[in-house]
C-alpha cells in the first residue's frame, strides 16, 4: 500500500510542477463530499490547466485538460472516520455564453480508512470509554463526471458524481460512490 | 442501523440522507422511557416471565422497593436469551444477538448512574458481503456502507442480564410455573399455574411471547376483549432456527444473505450465514445460520437434525464447491419452536402496527398489563431493548397511582 501512495505522491507532485507553465489562474474548490449517501464530509481541491484547445470564435465553447490535487475527510460518524488524498485528470467543455460546463475525470488516491472495531462502554452511564480502531490503506482509483455552472468570473458552483474502488491486497475490494456539492474559486485570470 | 431504518432512511430521505446521518446517530440516544418513574402505589406486583421484559420489570420495581414476584415457566431465567458455551472460544448467543441500537441502550437500561463496569461491544458491520441467488453468489460489498450493529464481544444477551440483572431479583423468580390463568375480577388478581398454586397480587404485568397469548395458553377471567383477540390476530411470530456450525478453514466472508436485494428489502422473512466471529478475537471458523420465515419452517418439517445439517451443508458445498463438507468439524442446532413456552421467532405485525400495539397493551381493569417486545412502540419490536422499553413504559402507567 505504501508503493501506492508514493505513487500517488510522485504524480501529484511532478505533475503539478509541469503545470505551471500553463497556469493562469488558481482555483480552490470547497465541497460537500458524501459517500454512499450516509457518510458526509468535505473536500478541498485544486486545480492546475495542462491543456487548453482552441475552439473557433464563434462557438462560443472551449475545452481544456486539467489535473486537480485533492484532499478529502468523511465519516459514518462512531464507526469509521476517512482520510483521502486523490488526483484526478481530466477534460472540462466549457460553454461561455451561458457558463454551464461538463468535465470527465479519471482518480487515483489514496484512501486511509480508520475503523472502529470494538468500544468499552461503561455500564454507569452508557459512554464510550475506549476504543478500539484499526487503521487500513487503500487505493481508490475513480471516474468522476461534473457538472456546473460559473457564478461570475471567479467563482462557479459544481455536483460531481464519482464511482471507485477500494483495493487492498489483503482485503477484498469495495465500490465507493461519492456525491460532491462545492463552489469552485478562481483566483488571478481564468 | 437495521434492515428496516435503512428502508426507512432510503425511503424518506432520499437524496437528503447524507446531510441527515449525524441527526440520525443523536436521535437514537433519545429514549422518552427513561424518564424518572414515579410510583404512587404500594401493593404487590405480580410478573409473568422471567424474559428480558420481565426481568426488567423485576430490576424496576426491586429498585421502586415495591413488592413483586417473577412466575417463570420454564426452569431458566432469560426467555429468547440463551447461550451456548464451549462450542467455540467464546460465548454463542443462540437467541438474541444483536444489539440492534446505540450499545448506551445498556446503560439505559439498568438505570445505575454510579455503576462501574465496561462491557466491550463489537461495531458489526460486516466488510465482506455477498448474495445467494440463482445458485450464483453474487459479491455486494457495497451494502456494507448502509449496514452496522452491536454485538457483544466476549460475553452475550445473556450475560448482561445474567450479571447484572438476575443477582437483584433471582430469589423473587419462581420457576417451573407455567400461568394457566389470570382471574381480575375481583379486588385482586388472582393467577394460577399449571400445578394449581394460586398467586395473589394487586397488578399483574404479562410478558409472555404473543404466540402463548395466540394460543390461549393463559385463560383471562374475564375473557380478552374482542379488540384484543382481533390484534392479536394480526400479529405472527414466525418460525426460527439458528444453527452454529465449526470448520477447520474460513471460506466463507462476513455475511452470505440467502436472495437477492428485493428479498433483503421487501420481505420479512430473514436468511443469512454470518461469520459468527466476526471481530470477536476468536481463532475459531464459525459460521451460523440465521432463519426465519418459509427456510425455517422447511427446517421445522424435516424429520432431524441430521436431515437439517445435511441441507445446509449441501447449500454451503454448492456455493463454495464442496468446501463445507471438506473442512466440517461439528455443528449445534437451536430450534426455538420446539421451546414449549416459546414457539417462534419473534413479533411480526401484518396490518396496524401503531394500533394494534395499543391495543394490545391496553391494560385490563388497570390491573393486568402487557409488556414484551412485541409491545414497543417505534422502530424497537422485536429485540431485548424494546422488550426493556416496554417494561418501562408500562411499569410507569401501572405504579402512578
Amino acid at each position: 500500500m505504501k508503493k501506492y501512495l508514493i505513487l500517488i505522491c510522485c504524480a501529484f507532485s511532478l505533475t503539478c510542477i509541469s503545470a505551471q507553465s500553463e497556469l493562469k489562474g488558481i482555483p480552490v474548490s470547497i465541497a460537500y463530499l458524501g459517500q454512499a449517501l450516509i457518510q458526509p464530509g468535505v473536500k478541498i481541491s485544486t486545480e492546475f490547466n495542462l491543456k487548453k484547445f482552441t475552439q473557433p470564435a464563434n462557438t462560443g465553447r472551449s475545452k481544456n485538460v486539467y489535473i486537480s490535487p485533492q484532499i478529502g475527510f468523511f465519516t459514518r460518524p462512531g464507526i469509521q472516520n476517512n482520510l483521502l488524498v486523490n488526483t484526478e485528470i481530466g477534460i472540462r467543455r466549457r460553454n461561455n455564453e451561458n457558463g454551464f460546463f461538463t468535465a470527465f475525470s479519471l482518480g487515483a488516491g489514496y484512501l486511509r480508512e480508520y475503523q472502529i472495531l470494538s468500544t468499552s462502554i461503561n455500564l454507569g452511564d452508557g459512554k464510550i470509554s475506549s476504543k478500539n480502531m484499526e487503521g487500513r490503506g487503500f487505493f481508490l482509483p475513480s471516474l468522476n463526471l461534473e457538472f456546473g455552472k460559473s457564478l461570475n468570473n471567479s467563482m462557479d458552483w459544481y455536483s460531481k458524481g464519482s464511482f471507485g474502488k477500494k483495493i487492498n491486497a489483503s482485503k477484498q475490494e469495495t465500490t465507493l460512490a461519492f456525491i460532491e456539492l462545492g463552489l469552485r474559486f478562481w483566483f488571478g485570470i481564468r | 442501523m437495521t434492515r428496516k431504518d435503512f428502508l426507512n432512511n432510503i425511503i424518506t430521505l432520499g437524496a437528503g440522507a447524507p446531510f441527515m446521518a449525524t441527526l440520525f446517530a443523536s436521535c437514537r440516544s433519545e429514549n422518552i422511557f427513561f424518564e424518572d418513574i414515579k410510583p404512587n402505589f404500594k401493593g404487590k406486583v405480580l410478573v409473568i416471565g422471567a424474559g428480558a421484559a420481565g426481568m426488567i420489570a423485576g430490576h424496576i420495581l426491586r429498585k421502586q422497593n415495591i413488592d413483586f414476584e417473577i412466575l417463570e415457566a420454564s426452569s431458566v431465567y432469560g426467555g429468547r436469551m440463551k447461550k451456548l458455551e464451549g462450542f467455540a472460544d467464546f460465548p454463542i448467543d443462540l437467541g438474541a444477538e444483536w444489539i440492534h441500537t446505540d450499545p448506551s441502550i445498556l446503560a439505559k437500561l439498568l438505570d445505575e448512574p454510579d455503576k462501574e463496569v465496561e462491557v466491550e461491544i463489537i461495531n458489526y458491520n460486516p466488510q465482506t458481503i455477498y448474495f445467494w441467488k440463482k445458485d450464483k453468489l453474487r459479491k455486494r460489498n457495497f451494502y456494507s456502507n448502509f449496514y452496522s450493529e452491536y454485538k457483544f464481544k466476549s460475553t452475550t444477551w445473556f450475560d448482561f442480564f445474567e450479571q447484572h440483572i438476575v443477582p437483584g431479583i433471582q430469589d423473587k423468580i419462581t420457576y417451573n410455573s407455567p400461568v394457566r390463568e389470570i382471574n381480575y375480577a375481583g379486588e385482586k388478581v388472582q393467577v394460577r399455574n399449571i400445578n394449581n398454586d394460586v398467586f395473589e397480587a394487586d397488578r399483574v404485568l404479562v410478558t409472555v411471547p404473543i404466540s402463548i397469548l395466540q394460543q390461549n395458553f393463559i385463560d383471562f377471567q374475564p375473557a380478552l376483549p374482542n379488540e384484543k383477540i382481533e390484534a392479536l390476530g394480526d400479529v405472527y411470530m414466525p418460525p426460527i432456527f439458528k444453527v452454529f456450525i465449526e470448520f477447520s478453514e474460513r471460506f466463507y466472508p462476513d455475511v452470505i444473505h440467502l436472495g437477492g436485494l428485493g428479498e433483503f428489502l421487501g420481505s420479512e422473512d430473514s436468511n443469512l450465514f454470518y461469520d459468527v466471529a466476526f471481530r470477536k478475537d476468536s481463532s475459531r471458523n464459525i459460521l451460523g445460520l440465521f432463519t426465519i420465515g418459509e427456510r425455517a419452517a422447511q427446517y421445522a418439517s424435516m424429520n432431524s437434525e441430521g436431515e437439517i445439517i445435511k441441507s445446509i451443508m449441501a447449500d454451503l458445498d454448492k456455493m463454495y464447491d464442496g468446501k463445507a463438507t471438506k473442512t466440517y468439524i461439528k455443528h449445534y442446532v437451536q430450534d426455538w419452536n420446539k421451546e414449549p413456552y416459546i414457539q417462534g421467532s419473534y413479533s411480526h405485525y401484518q396490518s396496524n402496527f401503531n394500533r394494534n400495539i395499543e391495543i394490545l397493551r391496553a391494560p385490563l381493569n388497570n390491573k393486568v398489563y402487557f409488556a414484551g417486545e412485541a409491545l414497543t412502540l417505534d422502530s424497537d419490536t422485536a429485540t431485548v431493548h424494546g422488550a426493556g422499553e416496554s417494561s418501562y413504559e408500562v411499569l410507569r402507567e401501572m405504579l402512578k397511582n
